[in-house]
């Protein structure tokens, strides 16, 4: 079965410093990819080089079959993204947000299907608010509708629970599951263990610009809740996700 | 899989022109929800042209209408372009547009396009309250021509506008270069066009952007006055802008972290 998003041997450097190390993983459709790795660790980069927004010093990314540095304008009209920053023009409305990227990814909508997406995620009474009066969480929401407008084969999402209260970090991971039951595959990076656990299919631990593991998170528990790196971290009795993360990355704070 | 490849090979990408007319009316509705940049623009050669009426016998209504919409155009490039694009790159909106299956040269053409209808309306506005305020009246022609000549003035500062948001990263420091840059342009450009700095100054400003685009609004408004250095004029603001948005593009970066 061919993936739907393949990173093979990526290499990213910033004038002497190198984020990103040599790094290979896919995405499978229907699959939901966690990446994980402490502050610093290439995530971030790592998704930049996947969406074209930085070039790569060395490897590949192909987006459904499309390299992103080759067939940029083909393989971008496959992905839909959700930036960490979510950044949208703070004098535009909602609506006319929703409008606007639609049309950018070829997409024409009524006003009753730009209506009817709000309403889908509750934010049919902000639809002539503008970007800069929404809250965090409806910033979030809006920016996961973006994502998802025309209908990607691949979605991204960088940190996409960050600042979200439980009710609202519920109904998201809701909505990616959604996604995968639609037959879409997602890559998010998270720094929440929980939520790598809850909803993701594989996970990448990545550190120092490197992948250390790829594996299903639960098998990732089983794998390693022995090991003598693990163990040490177990707060609980039983081992989780963020124990084996911790373990293998260390417990030292990064900036 | 192989349905999904399909289906994406054939996903509808948007044509230039249609990316375009999205991103112009959006950044259209920007510029107008931020009507303190335009009135800025507005508001400087307004208030000249209203209080410059005593010097009409002097330099006549052309030399008049001509310094007070040269005024205008560094307010649009400096004061509107380069700190709503500095400001925007630092909240990160070109960065979620250049994510977009679209040419990022769109982008770009969008917002120059935003603020040279700007420079239009400025024009314009400028040319009314003259007609009303100061009785300087001008044929079809030469109001059609003194918009071709604000635009391509305004293209030059528009040049100075890329030059120095490319330069400086931080949108704090292109608000405070801008504001450096204006004022000196703007009122010695100004009130050294008339002599009131003497002889020097007003060689200076005669080819300064400031100067050369009101020597072309000048020419535009009255035909008669077209010679060489009507053309030099045009050379050299061209040149400004050349120069300047070549800088300002190669030394641009789209995102600051």
């Amino acid at each position: 079965m061919n993936s739907l998003l393949e990173v093979k041997d990526l290499t990213i450097q910033y004038d002497t410093k190198t984020a990103v190390q040599g790094i290979s993983f896919d995405v499978r459709p229907g699959e939901i990819f966690g990446l994980l790795g402490p502050n610093g660790a290439g995530k971030t980069s790592t998704l930049s080089a996947i969406e074209g927004l930085i070039t790569p010093k060395q490897g590949s990314v192909h987006v459904v079959g499309f390299d992103i540095n080759k067939d940029q304008v083909e393989a971008r009209a496959n992905m839909g993204l959700q930036l960490q920053v979510t950044s949208f023009q703070q004098d535009l409305q909602v609506q006319e947000i929703v409008t606007l990227y639609a049309s950018l990814y070829g997409v024409t909508l009524s006003e009753d299907e730009v209506r009817q997406k709000l309403a889908d995620i509750a934010l049919l009474d902000e639809a002539h608010a503008t970007a800069g009066k929404l809250s965090g969480g409806q910033l979030q929401r809006l920016s996961l509708l973006i994502a998802t407008v025309h209908n990607p084969a691949l979605v991204l999402l960088d940190e996409p629970t960050t600042g979200l209260d439980p009710q609202s970090r519920r109904k998201l991971w809701e909505r990616v599951e959604a996604m995968r039951e639609s037959g879409r595959s997602v890559l998010l990076t998270t720094h929440s263990m929980e939520e790598a656990s809850a909803i993701c299919d594989r996970v990448a631990i990545m550190d120092h610009g490197k992948i250390i593991i790829i594996d299903n998170p639960h098998k990732l528990v089983e794998t390693y809740k022995d090991d003598p790196r693990v163990k040490v971290h177990i707060r609980h009795g039983q081992a989780t996700l963020e124990d084996v993360f911790i373990g293998l990355t260390g417990e030292h704070i990064r900036i | 899989m192989e349905q999904s490849q399909q289906q994406s090979i054939v996903r509808t990408i948007p044509s230039y022109r249609e990316v375009l007319k999205a991103l112009f009316r959006a950044d259209l509705r920007t510029q107008y929800r931020q009507r303190r940049a335009v009135m800025m623009s507005l508001l400087v050669p307004i208030i000249f042209v209203i209080s410059w009426r005593s010097l009409i016998p002097a330099i006549g209504g052309a030399g008049v209408l001509s310094i007070c919409i040269a005024i205008g155009l560094p307010a649009i490039g400096l004061m509107s372009y380069s700190q709503t694009i500095a400001r925007d790159r630092e909240r990160g909106v070109f960065q979620r547009l250049r994510a977009a299956p679209i040419p990022t040269s769109v982008i770009m053409i969008s917002r120059i396009l935003v603020q040279l209808v700007v420079a239009l309306f400025m024009t314009l506005a400028t040319y009314i309250v003259a007609s009303f305020a100061d009785g300087i009246h001008l044929p079809l022609l030469n109001i059609i021509l003194m918009c071709v000549a604000a635009i391509i003035g305004g293209l030059s500062f528009l040049g100075l506008g890329q030059f120095v948001v490319g330069t400086i990263k931080s949108s704090e420091g292109v608000n405070a270069a801008a504001r450096l840059i204006y004022f000196p342009l703007g009122v010695v450009g100004a009130l050294g066009q008339i002599g009131l700095f003497g002889k020097i100054v007003q060689v200076i400003v005669t080819y300064s952007p400031l100067g050369t685009s009101k020597t072309l609004l000048a020419a535009a408004m009255n035909t008669s006055t077209i010679g060489m250095a009507t053309l030099w004029a045009l050379l050299i603001t061209i040149g400004y802008g050349v120069v300047f948005a070549g800088i300002g593009i190669k030394r641009f970066t789209w995102a600051v972290s």
